[in-house]
């Protein structure tokens, strides 16, 4: 059933991180590096990180949480449907292009949905299955990524991330219709 | 930016809550404090023990319209809903006692709402009054279940708020140990000067897209292999690798807790995710029997890729309207 594309993709990501590892730290050693002790300096840094990101994460997911927990999501998809319609963009998958930025399992969970609905072969299966693929969680990686450095002025980066979002959107129906017609 | 946005989806979360909490108040949704008349079909309720009965009891889509109005209803496919149903009797009196209704999945959204709010989503444990002699051949039950008030409020308070602080602690705890060993293979790396290589050989692409950063610093370094475990769909050593680039972009950056371009446009590239293989997707669509699961590849690549180039112009341009105020230069970092 499987491609040889996905055969030898899957075993490009299976031995991608203990090949790296083991070329990594054999070229260390060739050049006289002390592996060990320089690895271990660097993970001291692993629990400090992971630690520093908390309070950016806990407003984060909290704020995401109060707006799904309360309903708006719904409500926001209605209110821009009149816009998507417009440009050929079935209002079934509103939700998920929303809750695409914002959680990566609530997103997971509504495409499964659609494609159970629809058909994984369907236009909207189809659809549902390139949005979650060529979107990230913007504000969950902003939130990680800014916490780890006390980043707290983003600037510009929050609507960098969304207008990526909106081009990978759009473009993902003009992809899917033109590739599967 | 993020303050608005973050503000935002506070404060609309709760105008949304109170509104449809109010809504429902208003037109007393859950008919407060009104007893519903379930129907038992002949024999469908039977003695299970000592004052204790269980089996089926039934309300027709008419009931549920006249009951709670025509919308609920709507909610409804077929002509009656069944719900498994358990009384057991009151000491006092034998025509009383408590009943516990279990809320199909085709259940109206009414009650399957009442019995989410009351704490289990499966089921409702009310008061009910009947006439058990009656049983045997098909009877009424007036259920009078417990009153709902401010759901939507109480559902914020849980589930958005105390249960999701804990899930973020959660989250960051898990990143410890794959922090770890990707910033102990990174320093193995750097020492050997491996990640200097790399700078190197990417230098052309990335002093274009990065040109604050010099082309033989590590943030570079640390930034090419965190786009690469990202591109080849390893989710696990990227989030450490691209935390990694960020704290070599905040070693460049002379205002401390204010992001700078570089660090901007980095996050860009990666809220693109591009993906050689979105494997969870394929994944997905294999279980579900798609006859041809990869197919997808081809436009979600293509549509990642152009909102790629397209971020890296944008954030190139709308960059230089959000200027860094640089006041913060004594607070720590």
């Amino acid at each position: 059933m499987e491609s040889l594309f996905i055969v030898i993709t899957k075993i490009l990501s299976t031995a991608a991180i203990p090949m790296i590892v083991f070329a990594i730290v054999v070229v260390a050693a060739i050049r006289k590096v002390k592996v060990y002790e320089e690895f271990v300096e660097g993970a001291k840094d692993g629990f400090t990180t992971a630690v520093r990101i908390i309070p950016y994460l806990v407003a984060m997911l909290v704020a995401i949480g109060m707006f799904r927990a309360s309903g708006a999501m719904d409500l926001l998809s209605q209110a821009v449907s009149p816009v998507t319609n417009a440009i050929g963009f079935p209002s079934e998958l509103l939700p998920l292009a929303v809750v695409r930025n914002l959680s990566g399992s609530g997103s997971l969970g509504l495409m499964t949905d659609i494609m159970k609905t629809h058909g994984p072969d369907s236009f909207m299966g189809r659809l549902a299955g390139a949005m979650m693929g060529s979107h990230e969680t913007t504000f969950y990686v902003l939130a990680v990524y800014f916490g780890a450095v006390n980043i707290r002025k983003t600037r510009h980066a929050a609507l960098a991330g969304i207008f990526s979002d909106v081009v990978a959107l759009i473009m993902s129906v003009i992809l899917v219709r033109w590739l599967f017609p | 930016m993020l303050n608005y946005i973050w503000l935002g989806l506070i404060v609309i979360a709760i105008f949304v809550a109170v509104g449809r909490d109010v809504n429902e108040e208003a037109t007393n949704r859950f008919r407060n404090n009104e007893d519903v008349t379930l129907h038992v079909a002949p024999d469908a309720l039977t003695v299970a023990g000592p004052n204790h009965y269980t089996g089926t009891a039934y309300l027709t889509q008419e009931d549920i319209a006249r009951f709670y109005g025509a919308s609920e209803a709507k909610t409804v496919t077929g002509d009656t809903v069944l719900f498994p149903t358990d009384i057991v009797l009151s000491q006092s009196n034998p025509n009383a006692g408590t009943l516990t209704l279990s809320i199909p999945a085709t259940a109206p959204s009414v009650l399957q709402d009442a019995a989410a709010a009351d704490g289990d989503p499966t089921k409702i444990i009310g008061k009910a009054s009947f006439d058990t002699s009656t049983f045997v051949t098909g009877a009424s039950i007036s259920f009078l279940p417990p009153t709902v008030h401010f759901r939507i409020l109480a559902k914020v308070a849980d589930e958005g708020i105390l249960k999701i602080a804990n899930t973020a602690v959660e989250l960051a705890f898990g990143l410890i140990g794959v922090m770890a060993l990707w910033l102990g293979i990174m320093k193995i790396a750097e020492a050997a000067g491996l990640v200097l290589l790399l700078s190197k050989i990417v230098k052309p692409i990335m002093v274009r897209i990065f040109p604050d950063v010099p082309p033989d610093h590590p943030a570079i370094g640390a930034m090419v292999m965190n786009m690469t475990a990202n591109f080849l769909g390893l989710s696990n050593a990227a989030t450490p690798l691209g935390l990694k680039a960020m704290e070599e972009l905040n070693k460049l950056n002379p205002v401390a807790g204010t992001a700078t371009n570089a660090m901007c446009m980095f996050l860009t590239i990666n809220t693109t995710a591009l993906t050689l293989v979105p494997a969870t997707v394929i994944a997905i669509r294999l279980t579900l029997g798609s006859t041809n699961p990869t197919d997808i590849i081809m436009p979600t690549f293509l549509a990642t890729f152009v909102s790629l180039i397209l971020g890296i112009i944008f954030t190139r341009i709308i960059e230089r309207f959000f200027p860094i105020r640089g006041s913060e230069r004594t607070e720590a970092a």
